[in-house]
């Protein structure tokens, strides 16, 4: 009995020393700021809008959406699409710069569609 | 004295279970209150728990194995659960044959799903984390507890005995081998995206981030749900021995209950993430499936409504009804206290839509699992109230829920052809003419083999959606071929690397309707019939003839096998098909309960399938129940194409978007980085 004892002690500590090491050691800390919990939501809002875009697109080449209502459901997600990047840009100009595809999936969208560009510039 | 260390190791796993769970909700809560410092440290700490726990429930387990293979028959779970004579491959399935075993089984796996999710995620979904982790931890504690004080897997006998009592026997059969494990592997999964709900809800953060996060850990546990349900299905089909593979039995419906949700869940998340609504349906579905998982275990050991699969009572149901009281109240509190950050983002545009259509399939798989629901409990209920207990058969399953599948199959149909937010009339016009008229077509094809309308119009749905999802590759493939240019075969991949989400999906349907297909087949067209037969006598059924030769007996490791030799012929021509030999097993250890092996003859086109009742002591003659069951072998090939399609829809595909959260920091530098597609 005395050896499962050891065993099971030998274990525990183990088991138990390899929870609480965390506690005491030190850290660093990884948490995000307010600031940076925003830029992840409209990142991914950015990312579920792309995608919005791209199964519009789909769905228009094999004739799901007829043509007027392409039209007006492309130019609100591609208005939304350049909406999110500026305040993505607010956020952290520097994430933008880091994401080149990004900007070149945005330009391209905005060649396509002229008023979005417009609008933009204004 | 390895089984006390092995029991021991259990009690410290509960232990640093509930050390996690409090530290990981305590981060959470830190992690609101910004006090980074300490939150970090206590995340960090319910991360070491949850490997801590998961590698002792395994140490666990391997003894538990170690004592099976090994024959430790004065542990009581070996004794009852396995002999001697076993073969070593039904040894080592034994850990999920019996009440402890199994649960200690379900609690293994779910540690390494725990584990999984923590290494996947401890970057990437920081702030959910902490929260993730103590709900695991606290379903881990949970069945530790079982484990601990009710169901100890280590119990010892109190003598040696010579042997074990042995494994049931008709669980001696190679898919019982697979299908617990799939079913575990499926309802453990899905454990997951429920802690990520809890976690959302405890966090507030309820954005579309959980749902894409958790969209492929609730795809890949259907997938085995799935696999485990049809697998579950082919071992009632060849050994049960009754002609069919589904009985509506309480435990296959607590396996189907769960399914039911979770593919609802998986449709509906898509219009979370799309759209931004339907927040408040997608915790409360995810929380459903959770529950009818926690249910369809606590079914399933309990022994609360009798079934061929509930094969053990015990003490454990208290302990799964106050888990069940807990979880439920505790997470209708927090959805209550969270309702103000549950708001949808936007409205459907129309119904006309496919977000209306996955609407409605919602509405249906909803009612449907609550058909199975109230038709499963309903003895119980009956019980309670009136003191009789009043069984709801099959019949009442089929009528009350088949209709039900019939609008499911349909919308199944519908659903593909629609384009988001809206499809006007001559859109809709255009996708509906071609699968429209192959249905219509069709449907005097089928009035030919039946007059009863429900196969026909169950056949000619099933030939629409066929004609939809081929349409839908057709389209796909035109299109890519148009604007890339690329030849047929690049077409498709590129089709299914590119779009793998939804042309996966086309796949999974299509599977589906097979396995529609097969159950049509079988409830509308099998012929049977009950025959004595002396050796050398034939039968005539449905175009077949079957001629009984002889009867032998064959040894093997811990029981005999009894095989009625049939031949199966052409009836028209005589011309010799098959020889099949439908069998009875007598085991050893429980000679008043042999098993039934049936004799199969399996085509595209049907299935022979012969069960053997019982024979004159010599062999001179023996009784029969033979069946000819149309088109069974598409639901076995629906099943694989299934995990076909769920695995091209979780692959990694390149869309250049990501299910993690995008945001990562490098902590040393503090500078941002996109995480990349995993």
């Amino acid at each position: 009995m005395w050896i499962v004892l050891a065993f099971i002690s030998v274990v525990s500590i183990a088991a138990v020393g390899f929870v609480i090491w965390p506690l005491f050691r030190p850290h660093s800390t990884l948490i995000l700021s307010e600031g940076e919990e925003g830029l992840a939501e409209l990142l991914t809002r950015k990312d579920a809008t792309l995608q919005a875009i791209k199964d519009l697109e789909f769905d228009h080449n094999v004739g799901k959406i007829e043509d007027a209502d392409f039209e007006y459901f492309n130019q609100i997600l591609r208005r939304r699409a350049v909406l999110l990047l500026q305040r993505i840009e607010r956020y952290a100009p520097q994430t933008a710069q880091l994401e080149e595809t990004l900007e070149v999936e945005i330009a391209a969208r905005r060649r396509v569609n002229p008023s979005d560009q417009k609008q933009r510039d204004h | 004295m390895i089984f006390d260390f092995g029991y021991l190791i259990l009690v410290v796993a509960l232990l640093l279970a509930a050390f996690g769970m409090v530290a990981g909700f305590w981060a959470g809560h830190k992690y609101e209150k910004s006090g980074a410092e300490l939150a970090e440290r206590l995340t960090a700490s319910s991360f070491h728990a949850v490997f801590a726990v998961a590698a002792l429930v395994s140490i666990a387990a391997a003894i538990l194995w170690y004592g099976l293979l090994t024959d430790q028959f004065q542990i009581r779970y070996v004794w009852n659960s396995s002999e001697r004579s076993l073969p070593t491959f039904y040894k080592f399935a034994s850990l999920w044959g019996g009440q402890a075993g199994s649960l200690l089984f379900w609690t293994l796996l779910l540690g390494l799903f725990s584990a999984a999710a923590a290494l996947t995620f401890r970057n990437t979904q920081r702030p959910l984390m902490p929260f993730v982790n103590s709900a695991l931890l606290a379903t881990l504690l949970f069945f530790l507890t079982l484990l601990v004080f009710s169901a100890n897997p280590f119990e010892r006998v109190g003598i040696l005995p010579p042997d074990g009592r042995g494994l049931n026997p008709l669980l001696q059969n190679y898919w019982m081998v697979i299908h617990p494990v799939m079913l575990y592997l499926g309802w453990v999964g899905l454990s997951v995206p429920f802690a990520f709900a809890v976690a959302a809800l405890l966090s507030k953060r309820l954005d579309r981030r959980w749902v894409r996060t958790v969209r492929r850990w609730t795809l890949i546990p259907w997938m085995f749900l799935s696999a485990g349900i049809i697998m579950g299905s082919q071992w009632a089909y060849m050994e049960l021995g009754w002609g069919g593979y589904w009985a509506w039995d309480p435990v296959e419906n607590a396996s189907f209950l769960p399914w039911l949700t979770a593919t609802a869940f998986l449709h509906s998340i898509i219009i979370q993430e799309q759209r931004g609504i339907l927040k408040v349906w997608n915790v409360t579905l995810i929380w459903l499936t959770y529950t009818l998982v926690v249910l369809g275990t606590f079914t399933t050991r309990s022994g609360i409504l009798s079934s061929v699969h509930s094969f053990a009572q015990s003490p454990i149901g208290p302990y799964f009804l106050v888990f069940l009281a807990f979880t439920t109240i505790g997470f209708l509190l927090l959805l209550f206290l969270r309702m103000r950050y549950l708001q949808g983002e936007n409205e459907i545009d129309s119904i006309s839509s496919r977000e209306g259509a996955f609407l409605a399939n919602n509405w249906l798989f909803a009612g449907i699992a609550f058909v199975v629901l109230w038709g499963t409990f309903f003895p119980m209920f009956s019980e309670i109230l009136t003191g009789d207990r009043i069984t709801v058969a099959a019949p009442w399953f089929n009528k009350v829920a088949g209709p039900l599948f019939l609008l499911l199959f349909v919308l199944m149909g519908v659903g593909p052809l629609l384009g988001w937010r809206r499809t006007g009339a001559a859109a809709f016009r255009r996708q509906f003419t071609w699968p429209g008229l192959a249905a219509l077509l069709s449907a005097p094809c089928f009035l030919l083999t039946s007059r009863n309308p429900f196969p026909v119009a169950g056949l000619s749905v099933c030939v629409f959606v066929a004609a939809t999802i081929l349409q839908e590759f057709i389209r796909g493939l035109n299109a890519r071929r148009r604007t890339k240019g690329e030849p047929f075969p690049a077409a498709l991949l590129g089709l299914l690397r590119r779009n793998g989400r939804r042309y996966g999906g086309y796949i999974v349907h299509f599977g589906i309707m097979l396995i529609g297909v097969a159950i049509i087949g079988n409830e509308f067209y099998q012929s049977t019939t009950h025959v004595t037969l002396s050796a050398g006598e034939s039968v005539d059924l449905s175009g077949y003839t079957l001629t009984y030769t002889n009867l032998d007996s064959q040894r093997r490791s811990n029981h005999t096998e009894m095989r009625a030799n049939l031949l199966v012929a052409d009836a028209e021509s005589g011309r010799l098909l098959d020889q099949i030999a439908p069998r009875r097993n007598i085991y050893d250890k429980a000679p008043d309960q042999p098993t039934s092996e049936v004799g199969l003859r399996m085509t595209p086109a049907e299935d022979v399938y012969v069960i053997l009742n019982g024979w004159q002591g010599d062999g001179s003659s023996a009784t029969f129940t033979i069946y000819i069951n149309p088109l069974t072998m598409w639901m076995w090939i629906g099943g694989l194409l299934i995990i076909l399609g769920t695995v091209i829809s979780v692959w990694p595909h390149t869309t250049g978007t990501s299910d993690r959260s995008p945001v990562t920091r490098i902590p040393a530098t503090g500078q941002w980085s996109l995480a990349t597609d995993p």
